[in-house]
């Protein structure tokens, strides 16, 4: 009798215990869960003596899920607003610059022949900076919109070639070479030609003036067709992971003249068009090399 | 606070003074079980071993052997921490550091005294089986002698975690922890050589911790009793407030 | 403006009579991966001791996320530290040790062991007792601790040290990634300025307890860049004559009053008589260019001169 009234209080006081506690538990989970809502905060749910520890782990994750969101949309939106900074100071680079040549046409004695030299240059400038404009406004569509492109049937090998002629003064007039290395005369993909046209302008374009010596261009043609991109490198810090991020420079304190997008529509466009991009560096060369179905 | 608990019982079950604890503390229960004969650490104290008691309630009173196994659960849940400076982590992020010592004051004794009273039980069931009633006390005896020395163990464990926040270092926590009732008994000793000392010196006898744990369980009077308790509670009360006020204090 | 996560007033901190930080006020802004400088026992250890409750400052006072005094210490959850050289308990695995203060902390959900793990790259050597390893997986797993409860800001000490190179370069990208997708404040303390000009955004030059200096990286890249600046009214013109008479390419428009031109080659007395002598007004020309070290012992100089 005496055992079983001693059996029987001993379960009456775990139960209560586990009882209150639970309740204790309850109350803390509600307490940061209402902390957390005005916070901007990585904390999640802690529990206090484990009598909920599923419930927390469900309402953690949902957590999770939530600031996952939020950090993607913040991204998106820092990505927006670096870009603006930083082109800002691009942009007025080459404008300054041609309202200069404009203000000394006005204002000195030129002769005609001079003054074509240096609306010449104007151009130029001017040129340059459509280009600027243009590429801010290409990323920037991609970025907001992220829509997907036409396709058509098109000549991946012409669309190359034509990319190729695009530079081959600037390349000639710099005694370097584009080693145009190709055994198949026509390949046909399914792809967009201007964004292919202009993925391979920016590659080309990019190690004009970023390489060194002679380009190389392979094509490889198996079920995919890959093509490589191999120039000798100036610089050695080369970040081979961060080079298609938008803004990536070797120097990471200016610019220079360079936009820092070039690979990054190219990384875009060619993801957007099924493919994919990677660069690596061996033997002191910079390889860039581009898949497509 | 349970948390730090729960942390410290996970992390305790996987220390070596764990299984050394068990080990023991099996090694002395079955070799008396098997022999019919008690088995432990004997300091001086004087108790009666022939007394008319059966074998479980006299290891009982040989239960000294679990003041020297108790050191490693507090080692364990309080020194570690200081050696490798594992404290740190939970300070900067768990708790402060008074929940700090006030967790694991209590998770140590709770820890402590749990450990001995399922070693104990261990040994009465164990013994009961195999030696039987020829041996053995009734459970309800077995328990009221058991409980009857807790609050001496619970006064030894309060001096242990005291000493543990004290000296931080493990080397010195176990030498002064093991050596002190050596020295005490020492002393005893080296007074009853002098005649004007031998008053003090039988007073220590009687309040010497073999001596206390062994009559308690085996018998004794009741004031005799009594004051052992009064004198265990002084000593957690004393231990527990200076720990806190010492530890209060320090810096990590 | 930026939510101010941490701000110390006038932290002060003296063991007897030696003072290890003097008067320290430091602004740690949301987001920033902050670096503190300092050559050894220069204070950066005790600062940070003193912002994770280690231990309790003799003067002055700090806030968290606002707050201050007791409600500061509530919100000490929301920070990760490894303070000192990492410490763990020998006889447990990595994991253990981990489970250890998931266990401490609350954390209900046994996945983020090996999620913080994998950040650290200590995956492989997570059933491989403490004691076996070596200093830069220690290390390691000590930022694994730091950040194992999602903390908001993540205090580390020395953390570069004892490692490879390629477990530096690894560590960098970690720490980027904790800043740039967790949105996680970082401050790490180092001797070496040009490990943490490498992470930081924003810097505090300390010295013998003493705060010498807190620049953003942009202030710092303005002292340390090899570059000519020019003020001048007419930048349009300016920049006209940069190109024609003397061929200078590198340069950039800073706004319509400055210039900087970053090729080296570039000598600022003939900029500058160039350009008077085309009749632009040359307000200030000057040449900047000293080396992350080389500013540092400028600065520490100062304070013993």
């Amino acid at each position: 009798m005496t055992a079983a009234v001693i059996i029987l209080s001993v379960i009456l006081a775990v139960v209560a215990v586990l009882f209150l506690l639970e309740k204790k538990e309850l109350a803390n989970i509600a307490r940061q869960l209402s902390e957390l809502r005005d916070q901007d905060t990585n904390r999640l749910i802690n529990g206090e003596n484990g009598t909920a520890d599923k419930l927390i782990v469900e309402i953690n994750s949902m957590l999770k899920d939530i600031r996952e969101t939020k950090a993607q949309y913040n991204k998106k939106n820092h990505a927006l607003e670096q870009m603006i900074t930083n082109v800002s100071h691009d942009l007025r680079t080459p404008l300054t610059s041609a309202m200069g040549y404009i203000d000394l046409i006005q204002n000195s004695d030129l002769s005609e022949e001079e003054k074509s030299r240096e609306l010449a240059i104007i151009e130029n400038r001017l040129v340059r900076l459509q280009e600027l404009i243009n590429s801010f406004f290409e990323l920037w569509k991609i970025i907001s919109f992220g829509k997907s492109p036409e396709r058509s049937n098109v000549d991946a090998v012409a669309i190359l070639e034509e990319a190729i002629v695009h530079y081959y003064d600037d390349y000639c007039s710099r005694n370097r070479q584009i080693v145009f290395n190709c055994n198949i005369r026509k390949r046909m993909i399914s792809s967009n030609r201007d964004m292919l046209l202009r993925i391979f302008d920016n590659l080309i374009g990019n190690a004009l003036k970023h390489g060194d010596g002679d380009l190389t261009i392979t094509v490889i043609a198996g079920d995919d067709m890959r093509i490589t991109f191999e120039n000798a490198i100036i610089s050695q810090d080369i970040d081979t992971e961060h080079i298609f991020d938008e803004f990536y420079t070797t120097d990471i304190s200016r610019t220079k003249g360079n936009t820092g997008l070039g690979l990054a529509i190219a990384k875009q466009f060619t993801e957007m068009l099924g493919g994919t991009i990677s660069a690596a560096i061996s033997d002191g060369k910079f390889i860039l090399s581009v898949t497509m179905e | 606070m349970i948390n730090i608990m729960k942390a410290d019982l996970y992390r305790i079950i996987r220390t070596k003074g764990f299984i050394i604890f068990w080990l023991v503390s099996l090694f002395v229960s079955l070799t008396s079980i098997a022999n019919h004969e008690p088995g432990g650490i004997m300091l001086g104290g004087d108790i009666d071993l022939n007394a008319d008691r059966k074998l479980d309630i006299i290891q009982t009173g040989m239960n000294l052997v679990y003041y020297f196994l108790l050191i490693m659960p507090v080692f364990s849940t309080i020194t570690a921490e200081f050696t490798e400076h594992t404290i740190k982590n939970t300070i900067t992020s768990a708790v402060s550091k008074g929940r700090f010592y006030f967790a694991k004051t209590l998770f140590a004794l709770v820890y402590s005294l749990g450990c001995f009273l399922c070693a104990n039980y261990l040994f009465y069931f164990i013994n009961r089986a195999v030696n039987g009633s020829k041996y053995s006390s009734p459970l309800g005896e077995y328990s009221k002698v058991l409980f009857g020395q807790l609050p001496v163990f619970v006064a030894i464990v309060s001096l242990f975690i005291f000493l543990a926040f004290f000296f931080k270092k493990g080397a010195a926590f176990n030498s002064i922890v093991i050596l002190s009732p050596l020295m005490y008994s020492f002393i005893m000793s080296m007074l009853f050589e002098f005649d004007s000392a031998k008053k003090l010196a039988e007073k220590m006898m009687k309040f010497e911790i073999s001596s206390m744990i062994g009559k308690l369980a085996i018998g004794c009077s009741h004031s005799y009793r009594i004051n052992c308790y009064i004198v265990s509670a002084v000593i957690t009360a004393v231990s527990c407030a200076l720990g806190y006020l010492i530890w209060k204090k320090r810096e990590v | 403006m930026r939510e101010i996560v941490l701000q110390t007033k006038k932290l002060t901190k003296s063991y007897g009579r030696s003072t290890a930080l003097d008067h320290a006020d430091m602004t740690v802004y949301k987001g920033d991966i902050y670096g503190l400088i300092g050559r050894n026992g220069a204070g950066k250890t005790t600062m940070m001791k003193l912002v994770t409750g280690l231990t309790d400052p003799t003067n002055g006072e700090y806030s968290l996320f606002g707050k201050t005094g007791m409600a500061a210490d509530r919100e000490k959850r929301r920070i990760g530290c490894l303070i000192e050289s990492p410490a763990f308990f020998g006889n447990m695995t990595a994991y253990q040790n981990l489970r250890y203060y998931c266990y401490q902390k609350g954390i209900a959900d046994r996945r983020q062991i090996d999620e913080v793990l994998e950040l650290v790259n200590l995956s492989d050597a997570r059933n491989k007792k403490f004691k076996t390893f070596s200093l830069g997986m220690k290390q390691r797993l000590g930022i694994a601790f730091a950040v194992l409860d999602n903390p908001d800001i993540v205090i580390l000490d020395e953390p570069i040290n004892g490692l490879d190179p390629i477990g530096i370069s690894e560590l960098r990208e970690t720490f980027r990634r904790l800043s740039q997708e967790r949105g996680m404040t970082l401050i790490i303390s180092s001797h070496i300025l040009s490990e943490l000009y490498a992470v930081a955004n924003r810097f505090m030059f300390i010295e013998s307890g003493k705060v010498l200096k807190e620049v953003s990286k942009s202030e710092l890249d303005l002292e340390c860049s090899r570059c000519i600046t020019i003020g001048t009214d007419d930048t349009a013109k300016a920049s006209n004559i940069l190109e024609r008479k003397l061929g200078i390419t590198d340069y950039k428009v800073i706004d319509s009053r400055e210039i900087r031109i970053y090729d080296e080659k570039v000598k600022p007395n003939i900029v500058n008589k160039t350009l008077v002598q085309n009749d632009v007004d040359v307000m200030k020309i000057h040449e900047s260019g000293v080396s992350l070290e080389d500013y540092f012992k400028q600065l520490v100089g100062e304070v013993k001169s």
